[in-house]
């Protein structure tokens, strides 16, 4: 039996969550804030991801680390991230409840 | 070919750094924003990848903006208490429901923050700047207890280099009230051996200059008084950046020998990173005299500053100072005609003597924009006081004191100007960074203080305090005037009608016509710097600065002891610079325009009596003979210099126009003789007439002028000029090769296009005028804004009178009229009181700037009729609204 996830993911959490894990080994800033223009249509302002990817690492739902400097960022090096194991359980236990309420919802929401 | 890389835009990178949600995210967002500027760069070009760029930029500023001002109102909600005393529970509630205010009128909220934060940031900005390059340029522990003597002339105030090598030593004597003196004297020597030889900035000093400013070696040690013994005095302390830039930070170099003006020195220390006095030095030397140098009286180019011992007042060191100085005079009446002792602070006796008066005058600008944008923003608040008029009589009626309500709207204002902070900070730090870039290094060296401008800690208390202070001006009249009680009318008639409307639209446009009266002064000021400035760098030089490229190189008295051998450098350097593509004349001069120095000889004039108290001087250059022609400086009468102008021939000289007027008014110079310096130098026969050049638009323009061959009178001075066919820049490197074809041990230096010389010059002024041009601006967007705003109030406070008049007949123009000619009325007002304050600026001005003439007609015309154009404009729309008013409509309400 699962316990309980501890910590609660906000919308705009849980899709940089979602886009992370999509972007796989290469996620960093670019790719991730990429991710989220065209798999969901939602243009996010860099400071407003910045401070979310923060908050997602104190959580521990996220781990970063500095890749090599590169020219073509004017010498400065990437930030990659991954998801933690506490980050997939928690967009699991998201995922899960948003399962268990919209069961029997398909005639109202026009889901085939 | 090798494309540089492409790079984004400077500033919006540093901006978009600054704006980053934290130190660690710089680098990343930096990083980002460069990668896919790369990527728009090609997929849409470059110019539409640096928009791109700005846009990102802006956006995070936009972003932290947002951040900072939820943080801070979060902070003060936070930090204020719910309960307990009384007084502090009424100041919260003040301030909550300030905020609430301020959240629910986010457009007039917007544009007072937008404007305080110009109007503050300007002021921060000039009071950084006051405070770190007038009241702290130096750093040095303990240095308000530095004192300098100086030895002025009656007519030269300059505090620098006023004393000679007799009078260090008179001072070096001990003192009752000083620790010792210590004295330091240029010094700027070649540095060869090794890689590319270089001109550095080197100074002499003797032995209390390192102790008395507490400074320690970083290795090595620095130089004392054994140092100083004649003969045996060549060891010398090199700064922390030559150490770094030419001897890779190695710290074996301390012991090395290395070679200053082609004689060996031993390296004995490395000066401390931060110590760069005086004028960004590389290298100290000991100071030491022979024994007749030690004598001289005479050549006064030395400075000298002295400690106060511990508990002594600066009254009583210059009261000793004075009596050694009066013994001095005694002793010898000839080296002290017309001499005076004045003692200073080391920091006013240091810094450059015109910075005080300009930072004044930029503070005095920036005073100004802050007090046009309190106008504007009492306009503002007026306006919302009349629309809050019924809450405020409601408050009023129920028995809040009239006190309670005043203190409400403070707050307020309060809030706004403390919300306002972090952006004038903002603009604070983006002027600072602007003033910095734009300052050439060349320059740099001789402002104390300038790296060091910045937004800190100190800066940002004094701007809390600024802001406060503002808040409460600009608030004041409105809240007193809007707390006025008469409850009857206001709640009688519902807040529309006549009552208290006259005197409330009397202050309105008292405001506006303050407003203009400011603006006008400053809008005055700033044409006067910028014509200055114009005038300065594109104004008839009497000489031709385009398509000519100059060089300079000094020649050691080590490698080059004997007037022969600097000949030989000259004209080898000429015949090669000559064979340079592109290249069409080439010449030297001791001296040219631009260049800071002047030196000046004494003139003796055959046939005239000579008063030994006042020899007349004369500016001095020895030149090739194609001097003139390479500079097109017009030969007025007479002839120029000839190659067969040398050695045995009949020595010659060519005078200015200026020193023909001077000295031989009306009558001809030529064929008449002159001496140049000293009674045994041989009598110059004048053979010709040049035109009248401006050596410095700042001191020196239209000076008596003597051109001597310098195959006559070989200099060590050696300024090379090229005129070219090509651009003159391009034959730089040309120009650098040859001077060491002739001599691979010779650094040249300062080698840059005539024009550049020039702006470089006129770098202080232009500065001034961009500053100036900038506050100007400012000012005359917010008068503008300011006039629109009271314009567009009376015609929405005028509507029902408008209809009325409209329906009895009155058309279309008439009412434009009327409203055109209230503008017109309240700017005339404005312009004929500000005109007074724009002459007693102008006066003050000329002062100040070299170059500036206070009383300009044409431009105070035009920055009046401007002023009034921007008044007719900016009444013109509410005008146009005014007659769209439906009569019908207007008198139904």
């Amino acid at each position: 039996m699962q316990s309980m996830p501890q910590v609660y993911l906000g919308e705009f959490e849980h899709l940089i969550l979602l886009a992370v894990l999509q972007c796989g080994d290469s996620a960093d800033t670019v790719s991730v804030r990429q991710t989220l223009a065209t798999r969901a249509g939602r243009r996010v302002a860099r400071g407003a991801l910045f401070t979310a990817l923060d908050r997602l690492e104190t959580k521990g739902l996220v781990r970063s680390r500095l890749g090599p400097p590169l020219d073509e960022r004017g010498g400065r090096a990437r930030r990659h991230y991954a998801v933690t194991a506490s980050g997939r359980q928690a967009v699991r236990a998201a995922h899960a409840a948003v399962a268990g309420l919209a069961r029997g919802l398909d005639a109202v929401l026009g889901r085939p | 070919m090798n494309r540089p890389p492409l790079r984004p835009p400077p500033l919006a990178e540093w901006l978009a750094r600054r704006a980053a949600p934290g130190p660690d995210w710089r680098d990343v967002s930096a990083g980002d924003l460069h990668e896919e500027f790369l990527a728009v760069a090609r997929a849409d070009g470059v110019r539409r990848a640096r928009r791109w760029y700005w846009r990102q930029a802006l956006g995070l500023v936009v972003e932290m903006a947002g951040r900072v001002t939820r943080a801070a109102a979060d902070a003060v909600r936070s930090a204020l208490p719910r309960k307990g005393d009384q007084m502090f529970a009424a100041l919260a509630q003040e301030l909550r429901l300030a905020f609430r205010a301020m959240r629910h009128q986010p457009l007039a909220s917007g544009v007072v923050i937008v404007t305080l934060a110009l109007g503050l940031g300007a002021n921060v900005a000039t009071f950084g700047m006051m405070d770190t390059l007038v009241l702290r340029p130096f750093t040095f522990p303990e240095v308000d207890r530095l004192v300098m003597p100086s030895e002025n002339s009656t007519d030269d105030p300059y505090p620098k280099e006023t004393i000679a090598p007799a009078g260090v030593r008179a001072y070096e004597a001990p003192w009752q009230t000083l620790e010792a003196t210590a004295a330091y004297g240029w010094w700027d020597v070649n540095l060869s051996g090794g890689q590319e030889p270089e001109r550095v900035l080197g100074f002499r000093v003797t032995a209390a200059f390192f102790p008395l400013l507490r400074t320690v070696p970083a290795r090595g040690r620095l130089l004392d008084a054994r140092d100083m013994t004649w003969g045996a005095h060549h060891q010398v302390v090199i700064s922390d950046g030559l150490w770094r830039r030419r001897f890779g930070a190695d710290p074996a170099v301390v012991g090395r020998t290395i070679r200053l003006d082609g004689e060996p020195h031993e390296v004995v220390g490395i000066a401390p990173p931060t110590f760069v006095f005086p004028d960004s030095a590389d290298i100290w030397a000991p100071m030491s005299f022979s024994a007749s140098d030690a004598e001289d009286r005479s050549s006064r180019r030395l400075t000298v500053f002295g400690r106060l011992r511990p508990d002594v007042s600066l009254a009583a060191a210059s009261a000793e100072m004075e009596a050694r100085f009066s013994a001095l005079e005694t002793a010898h009446p000839d080296a002290y005609r017309d001499r005076r002792l004045v003692v200073r602070s080391f920091s006013e006796g240091m810094i450059d003597i015109g910075m005080p008066k300009v930072l004044v005058l930029w503070q005095a600008a920036a005073v100004l924009v802050l007090l046009i944008g309190c106008t504007n923003i009492a306009n503002l608040l007026l306006a919302r006081g009349a629309a809050r008029q019924r809450e405020l009589a409601v408050r009023l009626a129920i028995g809040a004191s009239r006190w309670r309500v005043v203190r409400q709207l403070l707050a307020e204002s309060v809030v706004l100007a403390l919300v306002a902070l972090p952006a004038a900070l903002a603009v604070a730090a983006l002027v600072f960074r602007l003033v910095k870039g734009a300052m050439p290094a060349m320059l740099v060296r001789f402002v104390p203080g300038w790296d060091r401008m910045a937004v800190d800690a100190g800066l940002a208390g004094w701007a809390v305090a600024a802001a406060l202070l503002t808040a409460v001006i600009f608030s004041l009249l409105p809240a007193l005037q809007s707390s006025r009680p008469n409850l009857t009318g206001t709640l009688r008639d519902g807040g529309r009608g006549a009552t208290g409307l006259a005197m409330r639209s009397r202050l309105r446009r008292g405001l506006v016509v303050a407003e203009i009266a400011l603006a006008l002064p400053l809008l005055i000021a700033s044409g006067l710097a910028a014509v200055g400035a114009q005038r300065f760098a594109s104004g008839p030089q009497g000489y031709d600065p385009a398509g000519v490229l100059r060089a300079r190189t000094i020649l050691p008295e080590a490698t080059h002891p004997t007037p022969e051998a600097r000949l030989q450098f000259t004209e080898r350097l000429i015949d090669a610079a000559r064979q340079i593509p592109g290249v069409e004349l080439a010449a030297t001069a001791s001296v040219m325009p631009t260049v800071t120095s002047n030196p000046q000889r004494r003139l003796t004039i055959e046939g005239k009596p000579v008063d030994p108290a006042h020899s007349i001087s004369i500016s001095y250059r020895a030149v090739s003979p194609d001097y003139l022609a390479t500079l097109r400086i017009p030969v007025v009468h007479g002839r120029s210099f000839t190659p067969a102008d040398r050695g045995a021939a009949r020595p010659v000289a060519i005078v200015s126009e200026a020193a023909a007027q001077r000295f031989w008014p009306g009558e001809s110079p030529l064929g008449r003789r002159l001496r140049l310096g000293s009674d045994d130098r041989p009598w110059l026969t004048v053979v010709g007439v040049a035109g009248d050049t401006i050596h410095d638009w700042f001191d020196s323009r239209r000076e008596p002028t003597a051109y001597v061959p310098v195959a006559q009178a070989p200099a060590s001075s050696i300024n090379l000029i090229l005129r070219t066919s090509v651009p003159p820049e391009t034959v730089a490197d040309a120009t650098r090769r040859a001077i060491a074809s002739v001599d691979p041990s010779q650094p040249a230096f300062e080698i840059m296009t005539m024009t550049e010389a020039l702006r470089v010059r006129t770098t202080g002024l232009r500065f001034i005028s961009a500053l100036m041009a900038a506050f100007g601006l400012l000012a005359l967007v917010l008068a503008t804004v300011g006039i629109y705003s009271v314009m567009a109030y009376y015609v929405a406070q005028r509507r029902h009178e408008m209809g009325v008049r409209m329906a009895l007949g009155a058309s279309a123009r008439d009412i434009v009229r009327l409203t055109v000619g209230q503008g017109a009325r309240m700017a005339a007002l404005g312009i004929v009181i500000g005109l007074g304050f724009g002459v007693a600026l102008a006066r003050v001005m000329e002062n100040l700037l070299f170059g500036v003439v206070a009383l300009e007609p044409w431009l105070f015309a035009t920055v009046a009729l401007t002023l009034a154009a921007a008044a007719v404009a900016a009444s013109l729309l509410p005008a146009r609204h005014a007659t769209s008013v439906d009569p019908a409509s207007a008198l139904r309400v």
